[in-house]
């Protein structure tokens, strides 16, 4: 019975293990991504407009922002006239780079403490980490990695439970189901937020 | 205050609770691994989202005019140190009722670190003043109860002065205050304005605590409603699952014609 158990469990593991498992692909993507970030974060010879740039290059290569994209549209991506969608996706990533540049220069000495990876589903793992904070307590962030063509690509940030991407989809389609708003009346309010956001 | 007019609330809190288990409880509990699992809507059920904004409204004028200035003050005046005890003393205040609904959910580790966490710090932490045990107990109230309980969480509401809630969260929230033994330790002592006091200063502390946090969403979103609707319902179910692995909550990435996520006509 015991080595029955055992032998049933081994089955179960062995994917885990092997070398070219999506979740330790996962894992070593953003573990090496998360090193980057920190090293760049942490180096005092850049300036923050050039570690903004280099935060611009890890979206880019990182992140599957198209589907990224597709996905905060939701039911109105298909709606979308092929102009639109191209036009929402490059606004998109402006807003995200927009929104996440000005946290660059308030880097304190977090540090990420991967843990593990999980299978999502067949194409996607999610993997643990915690941001350790110098003051204040830690924080779990999860990263939703998904095997593509092009290798590894992040989908989603999940912070305390809270998806960024599910935040945003929320948020973005309540704005386009405002009357006279739409697709267009939200790609001209991100215009508009990137503005504000690069006027300072 | 005597016994007979506690009773009575006692028991108007219970019928009401009784009420909405009647009127949302046929529903079925998604059952995973044999426990009751939160449900993540993807749609956003909302029903009187005009008035709900409107009331959105009216709580960040309240808060722009004397909530935030306050909590900055309170952060600006008092050190950390003070203001952590602060927040050790309200929890400590809450472990009662954070056991109670463990119970009901039949979490009884969880059950136990509460019990722990009160004897230890209310006396070896001063009253609960430091946190010696140090057992991390995270907040549990009515509405995560009945969430696992099965109960649907209803349509979501902004509650004047208090902010978000789902309908199954507002309704807890008048259970707990009901059944919260410190309550009628208060009541027993003739504390005056117990409640409210405990209410104030435990806002004013959370507050003060999402200064930064609350900024940033404000200043990165586009529509800020809609933004602090989805973070709450999000925190909610997490909590809900106690911080537990929340993949089977997450949405569906994977499209039709996924290879080519882009369309082309």
């Amino acid at each position: 019975m015991l080595v029955a158990v055992s032998a049933m469990t081994g089955l179960f593991q062995s994917p885990a293990f092997a070398e070219d498992s999506k979740e330790q692909a996962a894992l070593s993507m953003v573990k090496k991504i998360g090193d980057e970030a920190i090293a760049t974060l942490s180096n005092e010879s850049l300036s923050d407009s050039q570690k903004q740039d280099q935060f611009e290059k890890f979206l880019d290569s990182s992140f599957d922002m198209q589907r990224i994209g597709r996905f905060v549209l939701g039911q109105y991506w298909r709606s979308a006239t092929e102009a639109e969608q191209n036009e929402f996706l490059v606004v998109f990533r402006d807003y995200m780079v927009a929104s996440y540049a000005e946290k660059i220069g308030s880097y304190t000495g977090e540090n990420l403490d991967i843990k593990d990876a999980t299978s999502l589903n067949d194409k996607e793992s999610l993997v643990h980490s915690v941001i350790v904070r110098p003051n204040g307590p830690p924080i779990k962030l999860d990263w939703r990695v998904r095997r593509t063509n092009d290798g590894e690509k992040i989908v989603d940030v999940i912070i305390e439970g809270i998806s960024m991407a599910q935040t945003h989809r929320s948020e973005f389609s309540s704005v386009i189901s405002q009357p006279g708003v739409g697709i267009e009346g939200l790609i001209n309010k991100l215009k508009e937020q990137i503005k504000t956001a690069s006027n300072k | 205050m005597g016994l007979r007019s506690k009773s009575s609330s006692f028991k108007a809190g219970l019928t009401a609770l009784a009420l909405l288990v009647a009127v949302t409880g046929c529903a079925t509990p998604q059952q995973k691994d044999g426990k009751a699992v939160a449900v993540m809507y993807d749609e956003v059920y909302d029903p009187l989202e005009p008035m709900n904004r409107y009331f959105f409204d009216v709580n960040y004028a309240l808060d722009a005019l004397f909530v935030k200035p306050v909590s900055e003050m309170y952060r600006g005046v008092l050190p950390e140190a003070v203001r952590d005890s602060v927040s050790n003393f309200l929890t400590n205040l809450s472990q009662p009722i954070y056991l109670i609904n463990n119970v009901l959910q039949g979490d009884l580790n969880g059950a136990g670190d509460n019990m722990g966490a009160f004897f230890t710090n209310t006396f070896l932490g001063v009253g609960g003043l430091f946190d010696v045990a140090k057992l991390n107990t995270p907040s549990e109230d009515m509405g995560q109860t009945l969430a696992v309980w099965g109960v649907q969480e209803g349509p979501y509401l902004v509650v004047p002065l208090l902010g978000p809630r789902t309908t199954r969260a507002a309704v807890g929230g008048v259970a707990d205050y009901y059944l919260d033994p410190i309550n009628y330790a208060a009541k027993e002592n003739d504390i005056e304005h117990f409640g409210a006091v405990r209410w104030a200063v435990n806002g004013i502390d959370q507050r003060s605590r999402a200064i930064e946090a609350l900024d940033e969403i404000e200043k990165n979103s586009i529509d800020f409603y809609a933004a602090i609707r989805s973070l709450y319902r999000q925190n909610r179910n997490n909590m809900i699952l106690n911080g537990a692995s929340n993949s089977t909550q997450l949405p569906d990435m994977s499209f039709d014609d996924d290879d080519n996520p882009v369309k082309r006509n």
